[in-house]
């Protein structure tokens, strides 16, 4: 139907208004019987939408002239990054290829942080013993909107999502993946961030859970270990096999069987775990006593269901496998991807039913509904307080070394149990960070580790605790930790970051005396008023810079104008530019009155 | 006469269009709202609705409830010496309700409008027609439960409105409905729900998390479990309807001669049902997203359905959507007086003429088929949609197939509703298939035409152009035609039963309530009651209508008083 077909079908001349439209739509609706008529039904309906349609669009360039020299002369205006071209292999062996829509961009309006990110090297999948490295193409998906005008401008709250993005998407050193430390705070994140969506709205959580899916997916391998449980709190596998599966959660379904599929064949109990430890074992050739049948099914089925699995095996094995299991075809090519294109006929008839029965069974069928929430059995919360029925299996060594950090950050009569009654939350974590690290086979005998745990546990909890106070205690916050970053430093830009985004340092990095006289004092206070509890998340979302603080940034950072804004907005930018925004950011909104000060403060 | 009937998980309720206003009809005990329970005593008598509730958890028994999840399965009950099917059960509690419409106005229902959740599925819309059927009654339509609750709405003041949202979390099943209403016409945009998720999950949440410190011994566990789980069910109901008005309540029950209790507080039962607070979420952003429609449009948040009571839920959706809910409809009546009004509508009734109702198919319906995919290979059993949900019904599509092999002989459609990807993940709802002319593979196309009426129901047609094998329909429903014959025998069999009769059921249910006392009660207190059931049993004997309505009276006096003073 075309439009004037529409227009006349209503009885109506074009420049009409929707209540109009719905007007005749009505008038003819009563005249008819839809069940009678479906054909006409389906018609007047096709003719209103297109009639609703065509009014919306007139209104929406009536009013988009002025939009548009609006957004040309608005300095602000938010910079659209190139959208980089998808490397052709992105995914190599054919995995599913990752098709995300276009990012909207708006989220960063409500969620805070996120920045371009360079492309990455990776030095392989979180298990994979072989060194094919493997490019993720840079991330576009979430460019900051800006929606500040004229002499201020507009930031974020990083916060937790920030941190999270920044652990999986930008943390040093991004060759590998998540080390134990990172892999216990992404998973602390991903739960509070889980519990946060919990408490939004039904838009906002629905943006919340897509971007978090997104960035899993992006950031895949490194986000591994985080799949099973994002996937069982959000529920993601109730949305497999669906038509209305999302692209990044069909991305992330895939990839969490295949993870399942690693999990059984690497039991020795599993039918094909021979097969399994005999491709992915390092060294060439091939061993006489495993049945070929069995690596025939694996490798069929490896790259029907589970192609990136691929990563996982050992090339030249596979090659030389291949050479006694097809030996009528041509030599293997080196590389997959070139046997594929090679064979491809020909693989399709091999796969036959067998294969297709042994792997097409869902390996462990999710409970519809989950009525426990996994990520509170991964990490006992923070906030629930210590039980007696349950002590923390803390051993002697790590009780004494406990208490020696606890004497260390909350002055010289504070013991583990006083940190304990005062502020649970950080004792918690710092337990929970030695048990991590105990568990990991990081025995502390120094006693050294238990100190850092306990510092950016005080760091972390002064900085939650700050945001949600008073004037005073926030200025106090943050004029220490504006100490703290002066203390590290702009010839140390990683770990400058790493403190603003995370509240982590570096374990190399040491205060000066005077900052962590201040930290014990300000810890002391805070916990002796009760104050000092779990991060929680900023109470603002955004705050207006005023131009003049503008202005004293760039004298202090003697940096260009767009590269302020692009750090302020959360664009691309080196640490050490970043680093030395913050700062000024920080010392600039200090000294300015708390009515204008305060908000900064309180989202930096 | 044609009367509207919610068919509830929980509670079932009747009202017909009568002097230009829809009318709930009570019961014989006077209340608008009939449990939907069926109970089955020693004696093979049938008991309908209270007095069926009150006799759940006796020993020796055997009461059914929440029946309506079991809607077009075969999962059959065991009462007394007969299995059931939900179409039994539901058709004996509808014509316990066309007997209360009977006792009121005089005239006998023929013809009905019954609600089912929107997110029912054709099986379970059949079983729901059956049910009707089988109480001798000419289903006229089958209306969406939030779609009933939106007409109820709508028409209170008959005002002009933006958009709303209509939540409707019942007993068993949790719909979300986007509706719009201008110029007299009610136009559903979009719906989705949750076919197993509603206030009984919120019980069993409660039980299971009260049950080990209830009963750290096990005690529970040397009952049947159908029996443990009814007691649990009860103590988890009342105390979940204490807790909906105060900040603690009694989880209390009386196993033998013990009684056990605990009590509960809010936050416990919040803590409990958390889990059930997130699955609220996927069907309102479904609705939400396939009705384009963004939070801030939507004008009203109506609630509907007894669970929406809890103040859990409440604050739940507050959060959920920023703002409060609307409460100005009663949550328990809201569908059957929707129900009575589009019974007034299909009864042309002058005062609703202007009335025009347009609804949505709430799945996605198609065929099986073959496709090639990207290695070249042929894929089986997948799904090709050809009506997509939240189409506005009723409609009708077509989509064309080929053959996939040289001289195929035979086109076969598996007719399918769901949203998976592959037909495996849908609801089969039958076959179809025709013979074609053998051709090389793909010169034969076949026209497959999709039907969807307003009540829900399906017509498939598929014509051959090549051969002019043209009209060859199908219904589905038609399906079950061989099952007709066995329907007039089900309905006679169900006739058959022995119910008690509506001039009893007030006796009934007071005696069921004084036999549930006397289980809940020990000793002293026990003794007393049995005493009082044994003066109201004798009176019963007497027939006398004058003796039996005083001992009735004094029979309710005492289990007030027991109910205001023991030490429950």
């Amino acid at each position: 139907m075309i439009v004037s077909a529409a227009w006349s079908l209503l009885g109506l001349a074009p420049p009409s208004d929707s209540a109009a439209v719905r007007k005749a739509y009505a008038d003819r609706l009563r005249a008819m019987d839809p069940d009678s008529d479906p054909e006409g039904f389906a018609r007047l309906r096709a003719a209103r939408d297109m009639a609703l349609a065509d009014v919306r669009r007139q209104a929406s360039k009536a009013s988009a002239e002025p939009d548009a020299s609006d957004a040309a002369d608005d300095p602000f205006a938010a910079v659209d990054l190139p959208e980089p071209e998808l490397p052709a292999k992105a995914w190599p062996h054919a995995a599913p290829h990752l098709d995300l829509p276009h990012p909207s961009g708006t989220i960063s309006t409500r969620l805070g942080p996120v920045k371009a990110m360079e492309p990455h090297v990776f030095g392989g999948p979180a298990q994979a013993p072989c060194q094919r490295s493997l490019t993720v193409p840079p991330e576009t998906f979430l460019t900051p909107v800006v929606t500040g005008k004229g002499d201020g401008d507009v930031i974020a709250d990083r916060g937790r999502w920030g941190a999270f993005h920044h652990l999986l998407a930008q943390a040093a050193p991004e060759s590998e993946p998540l080390n134990p430390l990172q892999e216990r705070r992404a998973l602390d994140h991903l739960r509070v961030l889980h519990r946060q969506t919990g408490e939004m709205t039904i838009e906002q959580s629905g943006e919340a859970e897509s971007w978090i899916a997104e960035l899993l997916a992006r950031t895949w391998p490194r986000s591994a270990p985080l799949l099973e449980p994002a996937a069982a709190a959000f529920g993601w596998e109730e949305e497999r096999g669906q038509l209305s599966e999302r692209p990044a959660i069909a991305f992330l379904n895939a990839r969490l069987r295949g993870l399942r599929f690693v999990e059984k064949v690497e039991r020795p109990d599993h039918p094909l775990h021979k097969a399994w430890a005999e491709l992915s074992q390092p060294g060439t050739g091939r061993s006489w006593w495993v049945k070929r049948g069995d690596v025939k099914s694996l490798l069929e089925g490896v790259r029907k269901n589970f192609p990136e699995l691929e990563q996982h095996l050992n090339p030249e094995r596979v090659g030389a496998w291949e050479r006694k299991l097809y030996p009528e075809a041509r030599p293997a090519m080196s590389g997959f991807a070139g046997f594929l294109s090679e064979r491809r006929l020909w693989w399709i008839c091999i796969i036959g039913a067998l294969q297709a029965l042994r792997f097409a069974f869902s390996p462990t069928e999710p409970s519809p509904r989950p009525h426990l929430d996994p990520l509170q059995t991964i990490a006992p919360s923070p906030l629930s307080p210590p039980s007696p029925a349950s002590p923390p299996s803390t051993d002697p060594a790590s009780l004494s070394a406990l208490n020696h950090a606890a004497a260390h950050w909350f002055g010289n009569n504070a013991t583990l149990d006083w940190v304990h009654s005062k502020a649970p939350s950080v004792a918690d974590e710092v337990e929970q960070i030695v048990r991590n690290q105990a568990a990991d086979g990081l025995a502390d005998t120094t006693g050294h580790n238990t100190d850092l745990a306990m510092r950016d546990a005080l760091f972390s909890a002064l900085h939650g605790t700050g945001r949600n106070s008073d004037s005073r205690t926030l200025h106090d916050v943050q004029t220490l930790r504006l100490r703290a970053l002066r203390a590290i430093g702009k010839d140390d830009p990683q770990a400058c970051i790493s403190f603003i985004t995370a509240d982590h340092l570096a374990g190399k990095v040491a205060l000066p005396a005077s900052v962590e006289q201040g930290a014990r004092k300000l810890g002391h206070r805070l916990a002796e008023e009760g104050q000092l509890g779990p991060q929680q998340p900023s109470p603002r979302h955004q705050a207006m810079i005023p131009g003049p603080v503008i202005d004293r940034i760039l004298d202090k950072t003697g940096l260009s104008l767009p590269i302020v804004q692009k750090v302020l907005r959360h664009g691309a930018a080196t640490g050490a530019q970043e680093c030395s925004v913050k700062l000024a950011l920080l010392s600039e909104s200090l000294r300015l009155p708390p009515a204008e000060g305060d908000p900064i403060l309180r989202i930096e | 006469m044609i009367v509207g009937i919610d068919l509830g998980t929980t509670n079932s309720a009747v009202g017909v269009w009568r002097e230009g206003e829809a009318q709930l009809i009570p019961n014989a005990l006077g209340d608008i709202l009939t449990p939907s329970a069926v109970h089955v005593g020693t004696d093979g008598t049938v008991s309908v609705g209270k007095a069926a509730l009150e006799r759940m958890a006796l020993p020796g028994t055997a009461t059914a409830t929440s029946f309506k999840r079991y809607m077009g399965t075969d999962r059959r009950i065991r009462l007394g010496k007969r299995d059931y099917d939900a179409e039994d059960l539901s058709a004996l509690v509808l014509r316990a309700l066309c007997d209360d419409v009977r006792a009121a106005t005089g005239e006998t229902p023929t013809e009905a409008v019954i609600t089912v959740p929107a997110y029912f599925n054709d099986r379970q819309r059949r079983a729901t027609r059956h049910a009707g059927e089988l109480a001798g009654l000419t289903v006229r339509r089958l209306v969406n439960e939030p779609t009933a609750a939106a007409i109820a709405f709508g028409l209170m003041d008959r005002q002009e409105r933006e958009p709303f949202l209509v939540f409707d979390l019942g007993g068993g099943t949790f719909d979300v409905s986007i509706v719009e209403m201008f110029s007299g016409i009610i136009e559903v945009r979009a719906t989705a729900g949750d076919n197993r998720l509603g206030g009984d999950d919120f019980n069993h949440a409660l039980a299971a998390a009260i049950r080990p410190r209830l009963d750290p011994e096990g005690k529970l566990e040397r009952l049947t479990p159908d029996r443990a789980e009814a007691l649990l069910f009860q103590a988890a109901e009342r105390a979940r309807r204490t807790l909906s008005e105060s900040g603690t309540a009694d989880f209390a029950l009386t196993v033998g001669d013990e009684r056990l209790s605990a009590s509960v507080s809010t936050e416990e039962f919040e803590e409990a049902v958390a889990p059930l607070l997130r699955p609220l979420r996927d069907p309102l952003a479904r609705a939400l997203r396939d009705s384009a429609m963004p939070v801030q449009e939507l004008s009203d948040i109506v609630l509907v359905g007894g669970a929406t009571r809890m103040p859990v839920v409440r604050k739940a959706i507050t959060r959920l959507f920023g703002r409060f809910p609307n409460s100005s409809i009663n949550p328990d009546q809201a569908v059957a007086l929707g129900a009575a009004m589009q019974a007034g509508l299909i009864a042309r009734s002058g005062e609703l003429e202007e009335i025009r109702i347009t609804d949505v198919c709430p799945y996605t319906l198609g065929v099986d088929h073959i496709a090639r995919d990207s290695n070249g290979g042929m894929q089986a059993g997948l799904f090709s949609p050809i009506i997509e949900r939240n189409t506005p019904v009723p409609v009708s599509r077509v989509h064309t197939y080929q053959t996939v092999a040289d001289n195929q002989r035979k086109l076969s459609f598996g007719i399918y509703q769901g949203e998976a990807r592959e037909v495996s993940g849908n609801v089969r709802l039958g076959e179809l298939s025709v013979d074609i002319p053998a051709r090389p593979a793909g010169e034969v196309t076949c026209d497959v035409r999709f039907s969807y009426d307003s009540s829900g129901l399906l017509e498939v047609d598929v014509s051959v152009p090549i051969s002019g094998t043209k009209a060859n329909l199908v219904i589905i429903d038609e399906e079950d035609r061989p099952a007709a014959g066995d329907l007039a025998a089900r309905r006679a069999a169900l006739a058959a039963l022995k119910v008690h009769p509506r001039e009893d059921a007030a006796n009934q249910a007071l005696l069921a309530r004084a036999e549930r006392a006397y289980e809940d009660h020990l000793g002293a207190w026990r003794d007393m009651v049995g005493k009082w059931i044994l003066g109201f049993t004798g009176a019963l004997d007497s027939q006398d209508p004058r003796s039996i309505a005083d001992a009735a009276l004094l029979l309710a006096a005492n289990l007030d008083r027991l109910d205001n003073e023991a030490p429950l």
